[in-house]
């Protein structure tokens, strides 16, 4: 048959349904073909430039929200000042008309000169970036996470941080844009400025800035409205062909959006009045009822937060010291004394006094006649911020603090109620104890009254805690004894040290239920070790308490004034148990293996066998190899925070790993739709061989192959519309087009039974004929448009179900 | 199906009654036949040509509106020769009289009884010239024929010999002292074409043919009653898919709602949309109907039916049936069509 209906000579322009009746304003693609593209899109997005000045508006707010954590003003201008550039320069090509894809990539790429002129030193005849281009922006960016991690708040925004804010609010901004304008889906949007606003909380821990919140909830509405408004103000019709989606966009109920913001806010600033406890912090914690939370700053916090810091990736330094002794020194912080609650909670403070340079006095049972040396140590403290000061046991006086500090002479710790640690340069003057084995031998034999708190124990104490400790003790005779035998017993290579595998919350925090079930498993870090013994020892009579502060640090990389400089790192961070020993006082003791510290040579069986009668630690420096199995790995973790030659070579590495992972993230995010679309090519032409509809299937397939080629198509279209229609913009083979239709028109409107006129293999050869003419045919900015953009991926399909018969 | 033009009370289906079915093959040939003879008779419009057809097998009436002279008659009687059936002419007037179309019992004194004298409504195509001329009387006369395929005149019953098909021609341009049709008596036509005049190349070509003499004494039968009989069976076999039901009944159904008409297409529209359609997917050499046969029809099967708003009238040409014609495809071009597609495409 030469014409496919009867009505339609086969020399007849196809009918042109669409379009023909501009009055019904109904018609698909109502607008006269006369005007141009750029016309046309001129036309449906008069207004677009509101929407555009409402996204600057609401990131300038949502950026007003970093004043707490920032300094000045001069940051937040040149951020705007980014943010004004390109999306004026956005703004200008929308109302010129232009593609949004264009207005995307000169708007990006407007962002990226900006970044290279200002910011990168290095380029050639000014504007082009060169491979040292990327390495100045990228160790700026290094530099500018440095800054952030090193500063108190509010932070100097200095050239690398306003640098960095400047960056990716220009992002930020660009992206904020296209959706809420280019793509007129307004909610998105917000997650840009949304990001923006949740960080000052995030860092600061504070709770939000209402008037900054409402501020840009409002901001955030005018977006929407804006967008919604996009086109509204033309004077023609909104394009017909989506009749229902304009309404549907939002913003055209003002009232209940206004409505829902308003309960909204109004939650959220209710609610942290009504909850006190519930605040940006306690949101984050994720042990919000934890009594350490609340008693310590955002430094450390013993039980969880050390576990957090030293799982860290990267360490920061935290502090780093001299010192006159010739071995690295524990740095203590806060005492864990009472465990009368089967919790370990810090001691509470007696006879608190102000500190302004006075003695420490002397150590709690420390007798005359043991042998003490005078150590001097001078601690430089970096990005450490807590509440306690970081001092070596026992001191006996600090100076060159400043901002106030108060004294807990019983327990010789110094506190303060802010966390002011941070930039604290101090010298401290502290003891070495250096008892002979006879004075060991002997102390402990009786227990001060004042001390019997330290020996308190919870009712439900787990039996097989006292069991194990009795066993280890054995026939050790002397309390000294049996604290040494202790340490020995988690020291033997039963236990392994590992962060990892302690990690649940019935694990981690110290309780009675962890220590038996640490006892079991025989794996974990310090806080496990150190309280098990700790518990043990009590068990045993010996008075004890947890110490926490930092363990002795990276061994000299540095020298200062002759004296070596110990940098210690986040993941240094460190608890370990102090027994007491009437007559000596307390002694730390170092039961946790794998990790390069050694125990005080005062701890170890052959010292009071041997006899030896001698100083402390006379020889051990704090990085002797172990043997211990993990310990090669500890070392290399520790040793990740300092900066050799290699390790910044290292960094370098790390730093372009950083720029390909991100290249790749991308290059990934902008290869995802093709390759979402090859997936559903590849199983549709795979289901061809059993679908029902095997032709339909492939008609599917050849539509959407049709729309990521742009190729104009009307939801009216019948079957033989749509063949004439890609005749007219494409070229195809016009016989496998005709014989692909007709077995649909089959398929799908002849009567059940009828035989089929083609096989599915015959089906399948003239879908992908037809798709590789397609490909073929187009130019390749329209193939790789179709390639990269395939909006046949966004598009719905509604299933055309049959209603009952009225017709006989 | 409705009793409309019917076959059935026929006594004389001997020779005009239900036949065997055609192939395909064969109905397409006779179709050819009959459509080679329309257009060696009216050239370039081969439209209207396919939509007589179509109304002949589909059992309808035409309603040809246009100016006089562009060969409304010469198609009627052109598609009466083809098929070998009586034809009949009757120009309206203003005293035309029932009686001179239905017929009429006249007292035979020699039989001493009435006699009917059959009217010009007896015929196979009647051809009802200018029907807008007459009084509203005689054209209710005509419409009741074209209804029941009968006239009733004094208790008697007197059935038209099938097929019956009435093509009434209107003037659209005069308008003074006519009476034209009104909406409900339009809605009995099944399809309403206008000729319009024919392009440079048709007219040139039409000279020269009328020089020898009129073509229509050329023609002969290619068709006899019978194979019309068959043809009409074959038409009616064809099949019509939910979908296609479906698709129809939104498209009809949006007529009904749309804000430029005052008054939509009927139930009976929706019949002869799809009655029509049919033919025309045996013409296309379907056995089924496809949404495109549909689309084909819409304008000239549902447009004469509605009624546009005064508004919509007043805005555009033609007293508002190019309006009325723009909203249908409107309406066609943004109706959905139906496709079943698997549930995971």
């Amino acid at each position: 048959m030469s014409a496919p209906t009867a009505l339609r000579p086969p020399s007849a322009p196809p009918p042109e349904r669409g379009g023909r009746a501009p009055s019904a304003g109904r018609a698909p693609g109502g607008t006269p073909p006369a005007l141009g593209s750029f016309a046309r899109r001129r036309a449906t997005r008069t207004g677009s430039w509101k929407s555009t000045l409402a996204v600057a508006v609401c990131l300038g707010i949502a950026l007003a929200g970093l004043a707490p954590l920032l300094q000045g003003g001069a940051w937040w201008i040149a951020t705007m000042s980014m943010v004004v550039v390109v999306l004026a320069v956005g703004a200008v090509l929308r109302g010129r008309g232009a593609p949004e894809v264009v207005v995307v990539s000169v708007s990006a790429f407007v962002w990226g000169g900006l970044v290279v002129l200002l910011y990168a030193g290095s380029t050639l005849w000014f504007l082009l970036p060169t491979f040292s281009t990327l390495s100045d922006i990228s160790g700026d960016l290094a530099a500018a996470r440095q800054a952030i991690a090193e500063q108190e708040i509010p932070a100097d925004a200095g050239g690398a941080i306003t640098q960095l804010i400047v960056m990716a609010v220009g992002l930020i901004a660009i992206v904020s844009d296209e959706l809420a304008t280019g793509l007129r889906t307004p909610v998105l949007s917000g997650a840009g400025p949304l990001a923006v606003l949740a960080i000052a909380p995030l860092v600061n821990r504070t709770d939000p800035d209402v008037p900054v919140y409402v501020l840009a909830a409002a901001a955030f509405l005018l977006v929407v409205w804006c967008s919604s408004r996009i086109g509204a103000e033309s004077g023609r019709a909104r394009p017909p062909s989506h009749p229902g989606r304009g309404r549907v966009r939002g913003g055209r109920n003002p009232g209940l959006a206004v409505g829902i913001a308003a309960v909204a806010v109004a939650a959220m600033v209710a609610l942290p009045t009504v909850t006190p406890g519930l605040t940006a912090q306690s949101l984050a914690d994720d042990s919000a009822s934890s009594p350490f939370s609340s008693v310590y700053g955002a430094g450390i916090d013993p039980t969880i937060q050390l576990g957090r810091d030293l799982r860290r990736n990267d360490p920061l330094l935290s502090l780093s010291y001299t010192t006159s002794a010739s071995h690295g020194l524990y740095l203590k912080m806060v005492n864990l004394s009472d465990f009368s609650t089967g919790i370990w909670q810090p001691e509470t403070p007696q006879g608190a006094e102000s500190y302004v340079g006075q003695d420490f006095g002397t150590p709690q049972g420390l007798a005359a006649d043991v042998p003490t040396a005078e150590v001097t140590t001078s601690i430089s403290i970096a990005t450490l911020r807590a509440e306690w000061l970081p001092l070596p046991y026992p001191t006996q006086r600090v100076a060159g603090l400043s901002a106030p500090w108060v004294l807990t002479p019983s327990s010789l710790t110094v506190t303060s109620d802010q966390a002011a640690t941070q930039g604290q340069n101090y010298e401290v003057t502290g003891l070495s104890v250096e008892p002979t084995a006879e004075q060991l031998a002997a102390a402990g034999s009786v227990i001060p009254v004042a001390l019997s708190g330290f020996l308190s124990l919870p009712a439900d104490l787990p039996a097989v805690i006292s069991d194990t400790a009795r066993q280890v003790a054995g026939s050790a005779a002397t309390p000294y004894d049996k604290a040494v035998a202790l340490q020995q017993y988690f020291r033997s290579g039963q236990f392994s040290y590992s962060l990892n595998a302690p990690d649940s919350s019935s694990y981690s925090g110290d309780n009675t239920q962890m220590i038996a079930a640490f006892l079991q498993d025989k794996t974990g870090y310090c806080v496990h070790f150190s309280a098990a013994m700790a518990v043990m020892a009590r068990s045993l009579g010996i008075p004890s308490r947890i110490a926490v502060g930092y363990a002795p640090g990276q061994g000299a990389n540095s020298v200062s004034d002759g004296a070596a400089v110990y940098d210690v790192y986040t993941n240094q961070l460190h608890a370990w148990p102090e027994l007491y020993f009437e007559g000596i006082g307390w002694l730390p003791f170092e039961p946790t293996p794998g990790l390069d510290f050694t125990p005080p040579d005062y701890s170890l069986p052959d010292y009071a066998q041997a006899g030896v009668s001698g100083a402390i630690g006379s020889t051990r420096a704090a990085s002797t190899p172990s043997a211990d199995p993990n310990a090669a790995r500890d070392l290399a973790q520790n040793v990740s925070g300092t900066q050799t030659p290699e390790q910044e070579a290292l960094g370098q590495v790390r730093g372009w790993g950083t720029v390909a992972a991100v290249l790749g993230g991308i290059a990934a995010i902008v290869l995802l739709p093709w390759f979402l679309r090859a997936l559903r090519r590849r199983s549709r032409v795979r289901r061809i061989a059993s679908d029902e509809r095997p032709a339909t299937l492939a008609w599917t397939e050849f539509e959407d192959a049709l729309d990521d080629h742009r190729v104009q198509r009307s939801a009216g279209d019948t079957l033989l519309d749509l063949e004439q229609r890609v005749h007219e913009s494409v070229k195809l083979p016009a016989t496998v087009v005709d014989r692909l239709r007709r077995e649909v028109e089959f398929e799908q409107y002849a009567a059940p039974g009828s035989a089929s006129a083609q096989t599915r293999a015959s089906i399948r050869s003239e879908l992908l004929e037809l798709l590789s003419a397609l490909s073929s045919g187009a130019s390749s900015q329209r193939l790789w448009l179709s390639r990269l953009l395939p909006v046949s991926l966004l598009r719905r399909r509604r299933a055309a179900a049959p209603t009952r018969s009225l017709v006989p | 199906m409705t009793s409309e033009t019917s076959l059935s009370p026929a006594p004389a289906a001997g020779s005009g009654g239900t036949g065997a079915p055609l192939s395909l093959a064969e109905f397409q040939e006779l179709t050819g036949a009959i459509m080679q003879n329309l257009e060696s008779v009216i050239d370039g419009k081969t439209e209207a040509a396919t939509l007589a057809l179509v109304v002949l097998i589909a059992e309808g009436h035409l309603l040809v509106e246009d100016v006089p002279g562009v060969g409304k008659t010469t198609l009627a009687k052109a598609l009466a020769t083809s098929v070998g059936c009586s034809v009949s002419r009757i120009q309206f007037t203003p005293d035309l009289l029932p009686s001179d179309v239905t017929g009429v019992s006249i007292y035979n004194q020699s039989d001493h009884a009435f006699e009917f004298k059959r009217g010009a409504v007896f015929a196979n195509i009647v051809i009802a010239d200018e029907i807008n001329r007459a009084s509203p009387k005689t054209q209710s006369a005509l419409l009741e024929c074209m209804e029941e395929g009968q006239v009733s005149l004094d208790g008697t019953t007197h059935p038209l010999d099938p097929p019956f098909i009435v093509v009434a021609t209107q003037n659209p341009i005069e308008m003074e002292g006519t009476y034209a049709l009104p909406e409900a008596q339009r809605d009995r036509f099944m399809v309403r074409i206008s000729m319009g005049y024919p392009d440079a190349a048709a007219e040139l070509q039409m000279l020269h043919q009328r020089e020898s003499g009129s073509p229509l004494d050329k023609l002969t039968a290619v068709v006899d009653k019978q194979q019309l009989a068959a043809m009409i069976e074959t038409a009616r076999a064809v099949y019509v898919s939910r979908a296609v039901e479906s698709y129809v009944v939104s498209i009809v159904q949006a007529t009904r709602v749309h804000p430029e008409f005052r008054l939509g297409a009927s139930p009976r529209g929706t019949l002869h949309l799809v009655r029509a359609a049919k033919v025309l997917a045996a013409l296309s050499g379907r056995e089924f109907v496809v949404p495109d046969d549909i689309n084909e029809l819409v304008v000239p099967v549902l447009a004469h039916r509605i009624v546009a708003t005064r508004r919509a009238a007043s805005d555009s040409r033609g007293g508002g049936t190019q309006a009325i014609a723009d909203a249908l495809r409107a309406i066609v071009a943004s109706t959905p069509v139906p496709l079943n597609r698997s549930r995971a495409v």
